[in-house]
């Protein structure tokens, strides 16, 4: 074949063009660390990048919602806390007033002790964590024992459905101790509710003030059901709050390994990017130097 | 016996022989960097010889040399294959270009792309869930709303701004097609007065041929070469140009001196712009653009024309209506379940959509989507939660509070749950549907179909480049055997004029020669 010089510069451009074209790629490779930056990188792999950085995002967000689950129950384990040493101090009162040496006066002063409990309970069962009552079921917008109300409930304002937190795929944990089991609320049907906890508190004060030593034994007994239903609330929000723990520490762990499967698919080989691009700077660098040698001279040059 | 000087005849002829050669040559090395320009040789012949009769015998003795003719060096089979290479090269690097900016355009993967903005969207809603009643949490919400559908927004636009460029280009290449048939006539009147004078217009012919090349980057082109029939002595050439799909009779664009137009400005259907034929005949009513059949024929993706034209009116179509199926899928699915919902502020019997149209009259489309204004305008409008509702009643009631209200659950956050639950796919959506009734999109989740929409994509622009990358071989290819034929060597171009001119050094030489032997023939007429 013929051989021109046209040629000669023409196809040196060209592979001067295509090995720039080799470092640029390389060059991006390298300055985003990935190996797929768009769809026609890889069509395949792109795909499944964009489902797992999905699934990575709802992750993320089910880690938060699991950490905030968690102090949510937190919350609530602390006001149970409370309630159970409150209930013990109740019981102890009662054990002091079902003694028979009490006097008249001294069951009152007792009686007055377990009113200021009560009161302590009411303000207890409008716990919130920020804005949220969290006794009232899912009407947490609402205090479930409105203001004004009597030692002896008579409203309750909350329902018995669990307010649910989000921790994965389709699956939402309840992370509240409902009021209505807490407080023992039952409905009266007519528009009235009831509390047995209340009412064994209000018997208790009430038989404390007339002094009669059977109502004191009985509310004895309904106290100690009281504080095992407490206990038993506390029990189960323990496992649920343990199950959240459960929840995170899988998330921790199915993110890391999502991540590095996205790192696996779309990260590039740094070392290998690197050889590649001294290899490809190598052959620019011979087309250049043999270019400049091959373009120069022709019989021009030596012809005088 | 024959002439004293023919001697001095055939020195002439040698010189001006010799000195045309180096002109050539000359004229070679001048053009060597011309793109387009064809080497030329100088075709030296023998001149016609002197016959005389000596001794009784007719004895033929050789008159020197002339230049016959100056000639192409070039191959019209390896420019056929050149210019059809090109053209497929051509149609695959526009459909990469065009192909590359819808992949700008998505940017993904990326933070910022409809992907990322559709996961936030959802995320939103399993926040929202953990704090219904947390009016920043909704705030965020609708914000997230109304960038996943400016994105959708944005992604239509651009496909329309896309659309327009393409048919922008497609008139543009029109009227430049008419141009370059227009040149090639004006060259074929010249060209063919030069050869019926039996000249050798060689130049006018590589301006001819450069021209079929810039046409041949446009559309598919064939050019057909025979010796017009009025000439029998000489050769002269009848050129004819046929462009699109070559077995379409109707697709000459110049033949000899008659050359077809394209309408131009191009005709617009439905927006956008046709290629289509002029009359052949001046007085005819041109065809007409409305009907298909009448389009131009561009043959089978060869030449940038088809490549825009194919982009404009089939890719990009097709690509926006994926982003309308997804648009609508994505409005379906969160309004049914929104619909059923309520959030800090009482509903009917049933809530309000999350999405709604534009344009009331069409469908939901990319372009057609926005987030409800009742909801811009109240967050509280948001669905957290279901409407607690009364169903031993028909039409069923809503709930009542204490105080006479329609009773408000703000701790029920299971329609924002299952709303973020779309992320995941329709299991929570099924609850909301009629049993047989399809899911919104014929995939496993909106990411998923969106997803199988870019790997498309990705496939398709992979195609293009590699086509486009292997058609740039075979013209480079082609182009070096074109430039091996035609090219212009210095090295030959020196080793000629070294050779000519050394030849014109000896006819000047055969004139001293000549001279002195003149001189000795005169000087035996003179006495000293």
């Amino acid at each position: 074949m013929r051989v021109t010089n046209n040629m000669l510069t023409q196809n040196l451009l060209k592979n001067l063009a295509s090995a720039n074209n080799r470092m640029d790629l390389i060059q991006n490779r390298l300055a985003t660390g990935q190996e797929i930056t768009k769809p026609s990188d890889d069509p395949v792999k792109i795909g499944t990048v964009l489902r797992f950085k999905s699934s990575l995002a709802s992750m993320e967000q089910w880690k938060a919602n699991a950490g905030e689950a968690s102090a949510y129950m937190d919350t609530t384990e602390g006001i149970l806390n409370n309630m159970t040493s409150m209930l013990q101090r109740v019981r102890e009162l009662t054990v002091q007033g079902a003694n028979g040496s009490n006097s008249d006066s001294d069951l009152v002063q007792i009686a007055k002790e377990v009113d200021q409990l009560t009161e302590q309970f009411q303000v207890l069962a409008n716990s919130q964590v920020g804005p949220k009552y969290i006794f009232s079921g899912t009407q947490i917008n609402k205090p479930p024992i409105p203001p004004n109300t009597p030692t002896v409930l008579t409203q309750w304002d909350g329902n018995d459905k669990a307010y649910e937190f989000e921790v994965g795929p389709n699956v939402s944990i309840s992370v509240s101790v409902e009021g209505t089991r807490l407080f023992g609320i039952t409905d009266n049907g007519d528009g009235t509710q009831s509390s047995s906890f209340f009412n064994t508190l209000h018997k208790l004060s009430s038989s404390l003030n007339n002094a009669d030593q059977d109502q004191i034994n009985e509310a004895l007994q309904e106290i100690d059901d009281q504080i095992d239903n407490v206990l038993g609330l506390r029990a189960e929000l323990g496992a649920k709050s343990n199950r959240m723990q459960t929840v995170s520490d899988q998330m921790d762990n199915s993110i890391l390994s999502m991540k590095k499967s996205l790192s696996d698919i779309q990260d590039a080989d740094m070392a290998e990017t690197i050889m590649e691009f001294q290899s490809v700077q190598n052959v620019y660098r011979a087309a250049l130097s043999v270019g400049s040698q091959i373009i120069q001279p022709s019989l021009v040059d030596f012809i005088r | 016996m024959y002439s004293t000087f023919f001697g001095l005849q055939i020195a002439s002829r040698a010189l001006s022989t010799q000195q045309a050669a180096l002109d050539v040559t000359g004229h070679n090395i001048a053009n060597a960097n011309n793109k387009g320009y064809t080497r030329q040789l100088p075709n030296i012949q023998a001149a016609n010889p002197l016959t005389f009769n000596a001794a009784g015998k007719p004895i033929t003795i050789g008159a020197g040399s002339t230049m016959d003719s100056i000639i192409r060096a070039r191959d019209s089979y390896v420019d056929r294959q050149f210019r059809w290479e090109t053209s497929k090269y051509e149609y695959w690097a526009g459909k990469e270009q065009t192909l590359n900016m819808v992949e700008g355009l998505l940017n993904e993967p990326s933070d910022y792309s409809l992907s990322s903005d559709l996961n936030n969207f959802l995320n939103s809603w399993s926040e929202l869930a953990k704090n219904p009643q947390n009016v920043g949490a909704r705030a965020v919400l609708k914000e997230r709303a109304l960038t996943l559908v400016d994105t959708l927004h944005h992604i239509d636009n651009q496909i329309t701004d896309m659309q327009n460029d393409l048919d922008a280009n497609v008139s543009v290449t029109v009227s430049q097609i008419n141009t370059i048939a227009n040149q090639i006539k004006e060259l074929n009147t010249q060209i063919k007065r030069s050869e019926a004078a039996m000249d050798n217009p060689n130049d006018l012919k590589d301006q001819r041929d450069a021209l079929v090349d810039q046409l041949s980057k446009l559309v598919p082109v064939r050019v057909v070469e025979t010796q017009d029939p009025g000439f029998t002595d000489r050769t002269v050439g009848n050129f004819k140009v046929i462009i699109g799909n070559e077995s379409d009779v109707d697709n000459v664009l110049v033949d000899d001196q008659v050359v077809r137009q394209l309408q131009n400005p191009a005709p617009t259907v439905n927006g956008f712009s046709r290629v289509v034929w002029k009359a052949l005949d001046a007085g005819d009513p041109d065809p007409d653009p409305n009907d298909p059949d009448n389009w131009v024929d561009l043959g089978n993706q060869m030449g940038e024309l088809q490549a825009n034209i194919e982009i404009r009116d089939q890719y990009l179509v097709n690509f926006r209506s994926q982003f309308d199926t997804f648009a609508e899928g994505m409005a379906t699915a969160v309004n049914t379940i929104h619909q059923t919902g309520q959030g800090l502020e009482a509903e009917g019997i049933t809530g309000i959509e999350f999405f709604t149209l534009i344009d009331d009259t069409q469908p939901f489309t990319a372009a057609n989507i926005t987030v409800n204004p009742l909801i811009r305008e109240n967050l509280n409008r948001i669905a957290t939660g279901t409407i607690p509702l009364d169903t031993t009643t028909d039409p069923p009631t809503h709930i009542q509070d204490d105080d006479g209200n329609d009773l408000l659950e703000v701790g029920d956050a299971s329609v924002a749950l299952d709303i973020a639950s779309l992320s995941q796919g329709w299991e929570k959506l099924q609850a909301y549907l009629d049993p047989g009734d399809p899911m919104p999109l014929d995939a496993g989740s909106l990411g998923d179909f969106y997803g199988s929409v870019i790997s498309q994509m990705g496939v398709d622009i992979q195609q293009a480049k590699r086509m486009a990358e292997g058609q740039s071989v075979l013209v480079n290819h082609m182009n070096n055997q074109r430039e091996s034929v035609s090219g212009v060597s210095l090295d030959e171009e020196m080793a000629n004029l070294v050779r000519f001119q050394k030849s014109y050094s000896a006819a000047a030489r055969l004139v001293t020669m000549m001279d002195s032997m003149l001189d000795s023939l005169l000087g035996m007429g003179t006495t000293r």
